[in-house]
């Protein structure tokens, strides 16, 4: 078996508790959910906490709960079957049950929390490997190994001083396409910032939460009348397999089926989900036809940089934005155009 | 550090543990509790062997620590039986034959037991999706489906548990069977010795590079080290061929591939052990490394290993005509030349490899070699472990001991003497202690010894009707940093290129190419997938430009029953035109052909392979196999074999044996296999041998105990001994059946009469093949026959493929146990469809510059890992149907000849030859990735384009005759 190296273990009963274990640790300190990416990291040597702070004993992150006033309330411990699971999540945000199944696999899926699902490490195949891998690769800006490359590079992107790995979260895009928010605390106390606000163009350092910071909540905003939203993934394998590109989509049409507000974002090809503002502008106030649906497919993939950090080539990732998106739109046109319909 | 105390409720026992913080459950349930059925295949959540129930629902305990599952219920394999009763679904993973090494099994039913209690077993596709995340190697996963299905089917009806008993077979599925399905059989990595140490290997990061020094002084000093051992210390050569001695324990003073192992060392804890190794200060002179095949044909770049013949990195070449190759294309209507690629893939067995080492000092001597050696390997091949322990050690073989517990897939992967074995047994004697070394799934890859990457140019000559006249083939192989078994698979990929065909002509060229990159070697159908996928595919591109059905064309050039091809190889008995006909006529192929919609595709493609080769690996003259028979005063039977059962399940076939020829039920019949101390020479599971030579060395033994008893018999009921059968417990006279004895009444009397009841048995194969030089390679007693057809769909806009349906035949001469035949099938077509779309290693390579070389270094393995090395799931494998077609082989034993290897060979031609007739993209090389598709159809609507221009496009690859 792989060791993994010795380090504290605490389990807080109360989130008080939980942000004291957190604020007293000289940031040595990693927040521990289901395990299913950290575990697994450090194990790879790729985080080396002095302190675990496994947040399992807090019911009040556990709670699913849904009212018209305030829409969806995910607590971060949820786990992702309990969430797919969830007959609130079914009934009024579908495709986030989608995402959820869409995650590794169904044994990983009975641990993997949302929090954790949105807080995940970054990933590149020059760093998702042994130490002596990375050892003997000489290092990344990312994977500071060896003092001797001190001008450490990127691998993947050579020439690019910043880290490019990339963020494979299943739920954050379409949950940015959705308008999540979430809710952080730490001993400073709370704030609650937009999804899209977590994160950071940086793959080394990819998220914007202050020291000791606890993402205790995701909420989402009541679904409007004529809201369509699509989560769409494409991977290697049927299962285990983590995105090549993923998509997550929610527009609200009219009933004329115009674009009255449209969100896109594309997942796993750089090291935040990616906005895809300009297709956005092509999209609202226009009608949705396939040759629109075309153009906004074409637009997306333009607009996005696969990192190569996997094998599968970016010109093959770009032309698969394309794809999954004219894919999401056109289920969203044929489910509007019935739902017009009848 | 401190630990903590906590209370553990496993299998309804609560057990109070001190335990570290960072330890997970899969530890602590295998090292705390010794609930070793919980397995470990890759440790970082990527193949599900680890599964246990937590409160009911599936979790991987490799990435759960301990302390934050107290307080909730953890159900093990080791918890489904209920007083001596098995649950439901291991009684129908028993009948369904829902397994076959049984790695995979434990997490597989206890995912199954979630998914029908939750009520997501509804039906198949709800089961696979509940299954997808447990990898299996072995079965296709078409009988673990159908197991649970059953199961869950069941279980509604009856509104629980249930199964109806009689519906089992009578036949047990395996004799080993009720050890797999609850957790108890052993593996190596189960075997925990009183005071035994871990061992860890430090590998090169170089490539290609110089050992200038080893200094191992920190790490010796690290407390809870106990014995560091670097490659000097052991300086024999050794190799599994005579002819490519060229490996030896750990690197002396060269690497030649990253993770080329080079020291290793004994601590008290794993911990322990890796800051050891990391600790050992090597100093490198890197050297240029060859990482293609083109680079290794360079006179201008080092040699990879000195000794070798060529001035480049040339291992072994080989050119061999069999008849007037000229005239043969000259007779030729319709000509064709083609290049194929195929790329390196691995076999990655669910179990990783591990040894577990002993030493028994000697009691008056200073001397190691006076003391005794234990080592329980997961292996395939004890013999060739234990021969070569004892030259690499100079020791007597008499004092080295090897046992191969229950191993977990094999596929030729563990089949020859490999590092690991080396160093747990030398550090064993070095600290006196035993040692364990298992692999981490990153060193598995590394100890490789996979398919070769193969370049391939084939040119055939044809009638106008489709008959061939000639081949011509010529491949390239990269072998990677050793020898291995290269010299064979060098023969192998040219000499049984042209079966099942009957061809009167033939030439090939074969090199096989040393670079700095894990050794190749042999996997599963040994070097012949790669031509097999050349030349089916060419074949396809023959039929098509003579207009000709795929299938006809393959009819009028099989090779016939009882017939000599044209490089000697003597085939008897032959069904591969009935394979070839029930797969036609199964899949619907003739309303089907050319009748699909686009997108859609229906592919052919046809195999041979050998039951073992004719030839041992070093010439001694000795027989293959050896087998004891014994029957005791009760009735009881055992044999001694030294057949390796790897998973495929040989013992249980020699069970059958050995019943079925003594006339005893199978359960009467013990299996003691693959021991060196007690079990007579097997050469070992590798090149499809064990059913067909094991089997015939175990059938003599009981022949002549069978003989035995009947004289005995005879002389007792006034009979003659020829008139005598043995059967149902009993001897009996054919003529009277009055006259009859039970088998323990006549194994009393025979012993009364005879003393002890044993016999041995033993095969060597006859002489075969031709007299030229080379001839050794390929000549076989008997071969296998398969066929393939392959539905699929294609996504013409992701490149990403959707097989719906395999159909297989396979003519293994008798099924002795027609659930592990078909179970060898499956097996086989999962494994070929990972080879065919998923499966290839990948490298690093070099990019930008820096002080010293490039900024990125070449020839790194990029996706050691069972995450980014693709095996298919339960969701990427489609309804697989396998057939079985008997020819009863006159030399097998009861007619029994290979089914293990045989039928994976066509299945990447099959598939290519489905994705060419869904979307007219031509195939040539393997794996076909989605980008490739996407690329030929591209090129494809350039074509059309251009086609309109100027009507023959076709013309130019086509080679005028
Ligand atoms: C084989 C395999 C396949 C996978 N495939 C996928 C996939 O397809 N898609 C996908 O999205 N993921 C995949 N994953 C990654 C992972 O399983 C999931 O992302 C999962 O949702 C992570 O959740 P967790 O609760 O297990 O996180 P943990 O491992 O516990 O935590 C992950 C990270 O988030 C931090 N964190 C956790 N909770 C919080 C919180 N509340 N506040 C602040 N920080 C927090 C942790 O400190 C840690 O750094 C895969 C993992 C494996 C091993
Ligand atoms: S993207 Fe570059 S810096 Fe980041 S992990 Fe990969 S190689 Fe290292
Ligand atoms: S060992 Fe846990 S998933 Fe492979
Ligand atoms: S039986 Fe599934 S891995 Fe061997």
């Amino acid at each position: 078996m792989i060791p993994l190296p010795r380090f504290e273990l605490h389990s807080p009963k109360t989130l008080a508790e939980a942000i004291a274990a957190l604020a007293h640790s000289n940031g040595g300190a990693n927040i521990l959910a289901g395990g299913t990416d950290l575990i697994a990291n450090i194990k790879h040597g790729v985080a080396k906490p002095e302190r675990v702070v496994w947040l399992g004993k807090l019911p009040e992150m556990r709670a699913i709960s849904f009212t018209p006033e305030l829409g969806l309330r995910i607590g971060a411990m949820c786990t992702l079957n309990e969430i797919a699971a969830s007959s609130s999540v079914q009934q009024y945000y579908p495709a986030i049950a989608e995402a959820a199944n869409s995650v590794a696999s169904p044994a990983i899926r009975n641990c993997a929390t949302l929090g954790g699902n949105l807080c995940q490490d970054t990933r590149c195949f020059y760093y998702n490997q042994s130490e002596f891998w990375r050892s003997a690769l000489g290092g990344c800006i990312k994977a500071r190994i060896l003092p001797a490359s001190n001008g450490a590079i990127c691998h993947a992107t050579p020439g690019l001083a910043k880290c490019a790995a990339v963020f494979c979260s299943d739920l954050a895009p379409l949950l940015i396409a959705l308008s999540a928010s979430v809710k952080l605390m730490n001993q400073r106390g709370e704030r609650t910032i937009d999804l899209a606000e977590l994160y950071r163009d940086d793959g080394a350092n990819h998220l914007t939460l202050q020291p000791g910071e606890i993402v205790t909540e995701v909420s989402i905003p009541t679904a409007e009348p004529n809201q369509f939203s699509v989560y769409k993934k494409l991977r290697d394998r049927r299962s285990i397999d983590f995105a090549l590109v993923n998509v997550g989509l929610n527009i609200v049409l009219d009933s004329e089926l115009t674009c009255r507000h449209a969100k896109i974002v594309i997942g796993a090809v750089q090291s935040i989900p990616v906005e895809i503002q300009t297709a956005e502008a092509i999209f609202v106030n226009h009608r949705l036809t396939t040759e629109l649906i075309g153009r906004v497919a074409e637009e997306a993939a333009s607009a996005v940089t696969p990192v190569p950090n996997v094998d599968e080539p970016v010109g093959y990732r770009k032309r698969m934005v394309r794809v999954l998106v004219e894919r999401a739109l056109s289920e969203i046109w044929s489910r509007a155009s019935k739902k017009s319909t009848s | 550090m401190a630990r903590h105390l906590i209370t553990l409720n496993v299998n309804g026992q609560q057990h109070q543990l001190a335990v570290e913080p960072q330890w997970t459950l899969a530890q602590i349930l295998r090292e705390e509790l010794q609930l070793t059925g919980t397995k470990i295949g890759c440790d970082t959540g990527e193949c599900g062997a680890c599964t246990v129930l937590a409160n009911g629902k599936p979790i991987l305990s490799c990435l759960t620590l301990a302390a934050t599952v107290e307080g909730i219920d953890i159900q093990t394999i080791e918890g489904l039986a209920r007083k001596g009763n098995l649950h439901p679904l291991q009684e129908s993973f028993l009948a369904h034959g829902g397994f076959q090494c049984g790695f995979c099994t434990p997490g597989m039913i206890l995912t199954a037991k979630s998914a029908i209690h939750k009520g997501e077993a509804s039906s198949e596709e709800a089961i696979r999706e509940q299954l997808s995340g447990s990898l299996c190697r072995c079965t296709g996963y078409q009988k673990i489906v159908d197991a649970v299905t059953e199961t869950a089917r069941r279980a509604k009806q009856t509104g629980g548990h249930g199964l109806d008993r009689s519906a089992l077979s009578q036949e047990p599925f395996r004799i080993d069977g009720v050890a797999q399905v609850t957790g108890a059989a052993k593996f190596t990595d189960d075997f925990v010795l009183p005071r035994m140490l871990y061992g860890k290997i430090l590998r090169s990061p170089h490539p290609h590079a110089r050992i200038l020094s080893i200094d191992t002084s920190k790490a010796e000093r690290l407390p809870g080290v106990v014995a560091v051992m670097i490659g000097s210390e052991l300086p024999t050569k050794f190799g599994i061929l005579p002819s490519s001695q060229d490996e030896t324990a750990l690197c002396i003073d060269k690497v030649r591939f990253a993770g080329d192992p080079v020291a290793a060392v004994a601590a008290v804890d794993e911990l322990t052990a890796l800051e050891a190794v990391q600790l050992i200060d090597v100093q490198y002179e890197p050297l240029p490394s060859i990482l293609t095949m083109e680079d290794a044909l360079r006179t201008d770049l080092p040699k990879i290993h000195q000794e070798t013949k060529y001035e480049n990195n040339v291992a072994k070449h080989v050119e061999l005509e069999f008849g007037d190759v000229a005239k043969g294309f000259v007779e030729a209507d319709y000509v064709r030349e083609d290049e194929f690629f195929y790329s390196a893939n691995t076999h990655a067995m669910m179990e990783p490899h591990c040894a577990v080492a002993s030493f028994e000092p000697p009691a008056h001597s200073e001397n190691y070699r006076d003391g005794y050696l234990t080592l329980r390997s997961a292996t395939q091949t004890p013999h060739y472990v234990h021969r070569t322990l004892a030259s690499v050690f100079e020791m007597p073989p008499s004092h080295i001991r090897v046992i191969k517990p229950h191993v977990g897939g094999g596929f030729g992967g563990k089949s020859e003497p490999l590092a690991l074995e080396f160093c747990a047994a030398w550090l064993s004697i070095k600290a006196g202690r035993p040692v364990k070394i298992t692999y981490t799934r990153e060193e598995v890859f590394y100890s490789h010894r996979g398919r070769h990457a193969t370049k391939m140019w084939v040119k055939t000559g044809v009638k106008k009707e489709g008959t061939i006249t000639a081949i011509q083939y010529k491949a390239w192989l990269d072998g990677g940093a050793y020898g291995s078994y290269g010299v064979v698979t060098s023969y192998y990929t040219g000499q049984l290129l042209t079966l099942p065909y009957k061809v009167p002509c033939y030439k090939f060229e074969t090199s096989r190419l040393h670079t700095n990159k894990p050794p190749a070697g042999p996997k599963r159908g040994h070097g012949t997938p790669q031509p097999r996928f050349a030349f089916e595919v060419h074949l396809d591109r023959i039929a098509e430009a003579l207009g000709i059905d795929p299938v006809e064309i393959r009819l009028r050039n099989l090779v016939e029953p009882n017939s000599m091809t044209v490089n000697s190889l003597r085939i008897t008995s032959c069904g591969i035109r009935e394979c070839i006909e029930k797969v036609v006529e199964a899949s619907g192929w003739r309303e089907k052909r050319g009748k699909l919609p686009r997108g859609r595709g229906i592919g052919i493609a046809a195999s041979a392979y050998i039951s073992g080769a004719a030839k041992e690996i070093y010439w001694l003259g000795l027989p293959h196999s050896a087998a004891v028979v014994k029957i005791d005063r009760g009735g009881g039977v055992t044999v001694f074999t030294g057949a390796s059962d790897i998973g495929q399940g040989s013992s249980t076939a020699i069970a059958h044996i050995v019943a079925e020829t003594l006339g005893v039920a199978i359960h009467h019949v013990k299996v003691c296999e693959a021991d060196t101390d007690l079990t007579p020479v097997d050469l070992g599971s590798y090149s499809s041998r064990v059913t067909f030579m094991a089997g015939n060395a175990a059938l003599r033994a009981a022949q002549d105990l069978r003989e035995k008893l009947f004289h005995v018999a005879a002389e007792m009921l006034s009979v003659s001994a020829d008139s005598l059968t043995a059967k149902d417990g009993k001897m009996f006279s054919a003529s009277d059946l009055t006259k009859s004895i039970t088998f323990t009444d006549s194994a009393r009397a025979a012993e009364a009469k005879l003393g002890p009841l044993s016999a041995v048995g033993s095969y060597t194969p006859p002489p075969l093949g031709g007299t030229y030089k080379g001839a050794g390679a390929g000549p076989s007693p008997s071969y296998s026959f398969t066929a393939h057809v392959v539905e699929l769909e294609v996504d013409e806009q992701s490149g990403q493929v959707t097989i719906h349906n395999v159909w297989s035949a396979h003519d293994c001469g008798k099924a002795l146990n027609r659930r592990m035949v078909e179970g060898q099938i499956e097996g086989s077509v999962c494994m070929g469809i990972g080879e065919a779309l998923y499966e290839s290693l990948s490298f690093t390579k070099s990019k930008g510059k820096s002080e010293n070389g490039p900024a990125t270094p070449a020839g790194l393995l990029k996706n050691s890992s069972l995450l980014h090395y693709k095996l298919p799931t339960t969701l990427d494998t489609p309804q697989i149907q396998a057939f079985i077609v008997e020819t009863i082989d006159p030399e097998g034993p009861l007619g029994a000849k290979e089914a293990g290897e045989g039928p994976l060979i066509a299945v990447p031609p099959a598939i290519a030859n489905a994705i060419q007739n869904a979307i007219g993209v031509k195939v040539s090389s393997i794996p076909i990735t989605p980008e490739e598709i996407l690329r030929g159809l591209n090129q494809q609507l350039r074509l059309s384009k251009q086609a309109a221009q100027q009507a023959e496009f076709r013309h130019e690859e086509v080679v005028a005759t």
